[in-house]
């Protein structure tokens, strides 16, 4: 049977301060939705600068809408290289995904990292793979190159990220239905174990889906008014904090720590490799 | 529950291997084809923004790349109906009509508000060769729809704006042609 498992701690806080922090982990941050350039955007940014103290990771990934509005060069200043400044300067990469705020032109942004390409995949680590999505135009062209890149990627952690929430409570937007219905059997097909997705303003774990954990945190700047509605669905919501996650894959598992703007963890837990579960 | 019934139906439509874009009339083809070469024209021997650029060289390229276009297609007469042309209009608002009033409709529907800018941001009224604005949003284009719309080049894309599907050099930002009233 193919489940990811979800272990909901109990003792978050023990956690918390007991991070993994295991030797020859991959450690990396989540952010969503990031693009205001306003105080509230500045303030989770300058958590997550602080949270790499103790939690050292080696890049971000950016789930889309990076610059809300205008995408002169003043913009990309003022909506993200001034609140990220600190992490830049440390080295730290981001890979970028699409919104449907965003102009395709960030695709040759150099601190975005998607080299020239709307869709695309990277390896940081042998045996994991990210695959980044442009979730606002789901075509043939990019449903086909997903394929290829799942079946020859030959990773075992495979993790994919980009706008649009498969499975969302939203009150405001909610699931994006028909981009399920052509991603999720590849996702099953290939074996992908986490699914990140912002748009939504908040944040939400989904319980497991067709044994795929989907994530949405698309609470980095802004919140949504509405919020989440009262879901099955919803193993994990808040509305009301800014948020980021931090992750660490170490061999088969996959903790998280998902963190507001006043510095408190509200949700962690592990993932279970998908692929590893189904090994009798 | 209802959702996952709708989910239900499409990905049974998926599985049949339902989902197949319409063959265009060969003039849309052909149009979209003499468009691409009049950009190709029009942006020579401007440099491509390199994968690793900094902002003011990103901005500058996209600038220049949009007024090219914009001039170019003006000295052409470029108006509403070059590309969707009348058979490919009628073959394009069938398609969307049929998806929306089909079983994955409503889902469809909805989608098709996410983005949109008569539904989020500000409102505004598209016309040929303007662009796109910079604060506005790009609408979801239902992805079960969207593989049955007549396949278009790389950077050329369908949007909505209101009820309208829009043809849109994502590249440039440029609007290219406007298909009133396409939604139902």
């Amino acid at each position: 049977m193919r489940t990811t498992l979800i272990f909901a701690a109990a003792a978050a806080s023990l956690w918390a301060a007991n991070p993994p922090l295991a030797k020859d982990s991959l450690r990396f941050a989540v952010i969503g939705d990031t693009g205001t350039g306003d105080q509230y955007a500045i303030q989770l940014a300058s958590r997550v600068a602080e949270a790499r103290k103790t939690f050292p990771f080696e890049f971000a990934v950016m789930l889309g809408d990076n610059l809300y509005g205008g995408e002169n060069a003043k913009d990309y200043e003022k909506k993200f290289e001034r609140p990220y400044k600190a992490l830049l300067d440390a080295g730290v990469k981001f890979y970028a995904s699409l919104g449907n705020h965003d102009e395709p032109s960030q695709v040759n942004y150099k601190n975005f990292n998607m080299n020239g390409q709307r869709y695309y995949s990277f390896k940081p680590r042998p045996g994991v793979r990210f695959f980044a999505l442009d979730s606002n135009y789901m075509d043939q062209r990019q449903l086909s190159w997903l394929e290829d890149e799942l079946k020859a990627s030959g990773s075992e952690w495979k993790i994919c990220f980009f706008h649009h929430p498969l499975y969302s409570s939203g009150e405001r937007h909610g699931p994006s239905v028909t981009l399920r219905a052509v991603l999720e059997p590849l996702f099953v097909k290939y074996n992908v174990s986490l699914v990140l997705q912002g748009h939504e303003h908040f944040y939400e774990r989904i319980k497991p889906q067709a044994g795929i954990t989907y994530i949405i945190a698309g609470a980095s700047a802004k919140l949504r008014e509405g919020g989440i509605a009262q879901s099955e669905i919803t193993a994990k919501g808040n509305a009301t904090d800014r948020s980021f996650i931090l992750m660490e894959i170490d061999k088969d598992e996959l903790h998280f720590q998902t963190i507001n703007q006043d510095g408190k963890i509200f949700d962690l837990g592990t993932v279970k490799r998908a692929q590893e579960l189904r090994k009798p | 529950m209802r959702i996952f019934a709708t989910l239900a139906l499409i990905a049974a439509a998926l599985a049949a291997n339902d989902v197949k874009p319409v063959a265009p009339p060969k003039e849309f083809d052909a149009r979209l084809k003499a468009y691409l070469e009049l950009k190709q024209k029009a942006t020579k021997g401007m440099d491509e923004a390199p994968v690793k650029s900094d902002p003011k060289t990103i901005e500058a390229r996209k600038t220049a790349a949009a007024q090219a276009i914009s001039d170019a297609r003006a000295a052409t007469g470029a108006k509403q109906g070059d590309l969707f042309t009348p058979a490919a209009a009628t073959q394009i608002t069938k398609v969307i009509r049929s998806e929306m009033k089909g079983p994955d409709g409503a889902a469809a529907k909805k989608e098709a508000t996410a983005g949109n800018p008569a539904s989020e941001g500000t409102p505004f009224t598209p016309k040929v060769n303007m662009l796109y604005p910079a604060n506005a949003p790009l609408s979801t284009v239902p992805t079960t729809l969207l593989l049955r719309l007549p396949q278009l080049p790389k950077d050329i894309e369908y949007r909505f704006v209101g009820k309208a599907l829009i043809l849109l050099d994502a590249d440039a930002r440029v609007i290219l042609d406007i298909l009133p009233n396409a939604q139902p």
